[in-house]
């Protein structure tokens, strides 16, 4: 039912035209399809890629990594020298159904293996020798902000950073942990009155308000009501999960979702830690995107990885991995078109024992704004893959 | 004297026509009319302090001039800590290669060096408590932001004491000496890569910091072929591995001749930071950073420019610029309060010093204050913390609201708690405070509890007058807390 509250939001989004008293539709060319959410999951501590996708017919892949590799039986082979590490078992029926794409040997050039710079590149887009202070989907926002039609630019379910939605004008919530008392917390702050105050008290002003009507327009939809059945694993990164298809069942509308995983930094007995990581990131998605198929909602969102980098190809002597450089990421939806995309960077043609990325991490992002939610920003400088149908 | 004319004079010409401005003269020129009022005295010490006047120096300051005040607050600067430094348990005399490592080693060795790192930021915590003076740690803070480390890559909380300590001892004295210091001690050469610097392979990350961030500023005066060139200079730098200090290898020195700055010569590293020193542009720069930080997001070009000549007019002495602010006229301007935003660490240092609280027990501070996007030794990256609008986002506001809140529900009539012992850590994170000083006579005067603690209007509608608990809370939630 439409509420006049929401009728009144409708209206805002027209425009009306100074002295004329006459209205026009808020239509532009760059209008956004924010309606679509899109999900992101950040692998803390950067991600082994060469044992999340396994060059199985590559025996340089077994003389470097003697205690590390996936033995050549265990792996999930899908075509003829690529397989999956044997945790994501439960991400094969999505594979199946062409629901998961897998976009390979990703990086940028003169890569930095901080994690903190790291993270800083993949969270702003930049290059690898330029600060920005703006994530990269807040510059998106900053184009084409979403309006007051929905609840909030980005909602935080993942650890304390807001990463691509740092900064600029993202109204933002994070909702770590216990999301029902935050969202109390925040729909009691009392903004205070804007009138006649300075610039700095304005802006706080401001942030106060957007966190309380994000808080008070979740709050509505109930979500403490929506019980989602069905079978995420027991961790963190698996409650993220079920809170964002609860947020999204109940009708909360957002147009992303942060999720995040940690310990992805394997220095030092990589395994069975590594494996259990993955597992959980497979265990979750499935279960995610099962629940999501069930309430019809899966042609409406999609879950992109990413990572601040891949790992040393050669595996150091604490049979761990060392900080590297590219490596894949993954889109899992409705609309995706499943399969491999880019090249897996062969083993012989390395760089300071690092993978040479195929592919700039750029590329990535500019299937999601385009291919996902149809816009064109400047900023990325690099083509969509036609991954989204 | 002649500053105090100069400033009258200054003063009176831009707010008043010609024919109040021997009036205005006169008036600010005499004596007892120049006395601080109480708000310029709370304005004054809440800028120079973590955001807030602590009650009892306000008083003191109310006899004096304005720039009484203001020398005797860089009068009472320190260089030394007051609180003894943790003992580490790693020393970087003593690096093993954690490569060789095997994996339970490695883990052990990773946990003392973090252990050392939370020590040194304990530790600098409760410094910022017990601190006579504030302001030496307000500027210990101001340098780790200009003179970025981060932890993670230095390591070793030795180093990191070490800067701390340089940051300290040099911050309110000379430029020159802070940026030399800085420059060659361990923390800055490994987190800019200052060590790997060798002849033939110069590694140009310090060269360009040193010019876009720690004196010049980005696209200022320098050109790329500058930091090229001057890379070449500061080769040879090194650690020492066994005494783990800086050392000057000869051998590993680039002794040609570079062109850094209009000058040629066959510099080094310390030759060419004094090229660079001689550059009006720093002055400017350094000003420029120090206005902002106490007196306005809104930088007065003119009067940066001016102030900043005084850095190179008085020997780098940076008491002198700093004095030169806090003496603008846009500093005393009215206007101007409530117009910075106090940042998480003078959010907490503040808050809990003026409750008493100073006992809370430091992790727990650092956790908030890590919360609000502000974890000691951990700037985002080599610009620093942005500051200013940006650290009000949609996480920090609940973050700021959920450390005024607990620190709030520790101030209690201890008389009234029964028993210490029952007193729940959860509800009472910071410990307990006294709330006996809220019956004192000046804070049962209307309005003087918002007059001592806000700098702007409360904008919430909530009582905001009286002596009563509830109403130190609305003041403590209001968003005008949030500004200083």
């Amino acid at each position: 039912m439409l509420e006049r509250r929401d009728f009144l939001k409708f209206s805002a989004l027209s425009t009306v035209v100074a002295g004329t008293g006459i209205t026009i539709p808020f239509a532009p060319a760059w209008a956004a399809r924010w309606d679509r959410t899109l999900i992101l999951l950040e692998l803390k501590g950067g991600n082994d890629g060469l044992n999340t996708i396994v060059p199985f017919t590559d025996q340089a892949y077994y003389d470097v990594r003697p205690t590390l590799a996936v033995a050549r039986d265990k792996v999930l082979k899908v075509d003829g020298k690529l397989g999956f590490n044997p945790a994501w078992n439960t991400l094969m029926p999505l594979w199946s159904n062409k629901q998961m794409a897998a976009v390979m040997g990703l990086g940028y050039p003169n890569p930095n293996l901080s994690h903190f710079r790291g993270i800083d590149i993949w969270n702003t887009a930049s290059d690898a020798d330029e600060l920005l202070d703006i994530g990269w989907i807040s510059r998106l926002f900053e184009t084409a902000p979403p309006g007051s039609g929905y609840a909030a630019d980005g909602v935080n379910l993942g650890y304390n950073e807001l990463g691509p939605l740092n900064g600029g004008n993202t109204r933002s919530i994070s909702l770590q942990k216990r999301p029902e008392r935050i969202l109390k917390q925040a729909s009691r702050l009392y903004p205070g009155r804007a009138a006649g105050v300075n610039d700095m008290m304005a802006h706080i002003i401001k942030q106060r308000r957007d966190l309380r009507s994000a808080a008070e327009n979740i709050i509505a939809k109930q979500i403490e009501a929506v019980q989602v059945q069905g079978h995420f694993p027991e961790t963190a990164l698996g409650e993220q999960f079920r809170t964002a298809a609860r947020l999204l069942i109940a009708g909360v509308k957002v147009p992303v979702l942060k999720l995040s995983i940690a310990k992805f930094d394997t220095h030092a007995q990589q395994e069975p830690l590594h494996g259990a990581l993955l597992a959980d990131v497979g265990g979750s998605i499935a279960a995610f995107a099962a629940e999501m198929e069930k309430q019809g909602f899966w042609n409406n969102v999609l879950v992109m990885t990413f990572s601040e980098f891949g790992r040393r190809v050669k595996e150091n002597i604490s049979a761990g991995t060392d900080h590297g450089t590219a490596a894949p990421q993954f889109l899992f939806g409705g609309r995706v078109s499943g399969g491999f995309y880019g090249e897996h960077p062969p083993l012989d043609d390395l760089e300071n024992g690092n993978l040479k990325h195929r592919l700039h991490f750029r590329s990535l992002y500019a299937t999601v704004t385009e291919e996902w939610w149809g816009l064109q920003p400047d900023f990325l400088r690099a083509k969509p893959l036609g991954i989204i149908t | 004297m002649e500053a105090a004319r100069d400033f009258g004079l200054k003063f009176s010409m831009k707010l008043f026509t010609p024919i109040f401005a021997l009036f205005t003269w006169v008036l600010l020129s005499t004596g007892p009319v120049e006395a601080l009022t109480f708000d310029e005295a709370r304005h004054l010490l809440a800028r120079t302090g973590f955001g807030l006047a602590p009650e009892a120096e306000i008083k003191p300051l109310l006899p004096l001039t304005h720039e009484e005040a203001v020398d005797r607050i860089l009068e009472t600067t320190i260089t030394e800590p007051v609180t003894s430094v943790p003992r580490f348990r790693r020393h970087p005399t003593d690096r093993p290669k954690v490569r060789k490592m095997d994996g339970p080693t490695r883990n052990a060795h990773q946990k003392a060096l973090r252990e050392d790192r939370n020590d040194l930021r304990f530790w600098w915590i409760r410094e910022m408590l017990a601190t006579p003076s504030p302001l030496t740690e307000r500027m210990v803070l101001f340098w780790h932001n200009h003179f970025v480390s981060e932890a993670n890559k230095v390591q070793y909380g030795q180093w990191l004491y070490s800067q701390n300590a340089i940051f300290r001892k040099f911050g309110l004295g000379d430029f020159r000496k802070l940026l030399i210091e800085t420059s060659i001690d361990p923390a800055m050469m490994i987190y800019l890569d200052a060590n790997k610097n060798k002849r033939n392979n110069p590694n140009e990350n310090f060269a360009r910091e040193i010019l876009e961030l720690f004196t010049l500023g980005e696209g200022h005066v320098y050109t790329e072929e500058d930091i090229r060139e001057s890379a070449r200079a500061y080769t040879g730098w090194r650690i020492n591995a066994k005494s783990a200090e800086f050392e000057f290898r000869l051998g590993l020195h680039d002794n040609g001749v570079k062109n850094v700055l209009g000058e040629s010569g066959t510099f080094d590293g310390i030759d060419v930071i004094d090229i660079i020193l001689k550059q009006p542009r720093v002055g400017e720069f350094i000003a420029e950073k120090l206005w902002r930080e106490f007196v306005s997001l809104n930088v007065d070009r003119q009067e940066v420019k001016r102030i900043g000549a005084l850095l190179h007019q008085h020997k780098y002495q940076l008491k002198t610029v700093l004095k030169a602010i806090l003496m603008s006229e846009e500093f005393r301007d009215p206007a101007n309060r409530g117009s910075l935003v106090k940042s998480p660490v003078e959010l907490t240092i503040g808050t809990l010093g003026f409750l008493g609280l100073t006992e809370a027990a430091p992790r727990r501070i650092w956790n908030h204050q890590k919360r609000m996007g502000q974890s000691l030794l951990d700037p985002p990256d080599v610009k620093g913390w942005r500051g200013g609008l940006a650290w009000i986002t949609s996480t920090s506001t609940l973050g700021r609201n959920q450390f005024l809140s607990a620190s709030f529900r520790g101030v209690r009539n201890s008389a009234k708690v029964q028993d210490m012992a029952m007193i729940n850590e959860r509800k009472f994170p910071f410990g307990m405070a006294d709330s006996r000083p809220f019956q004192s006579r000046e804070r049962r005067e209307p309005g003087y509890l918002k007059k001592l603690m806000l700098a702007v209007d409360p904008v919430m509608n909530r009582r905001s007058e009286g002596p009563q608990r509830v109403v130190f809370r609305n003041i403590l939630l209001d968003p005008a807390y949030q500004v200083k």
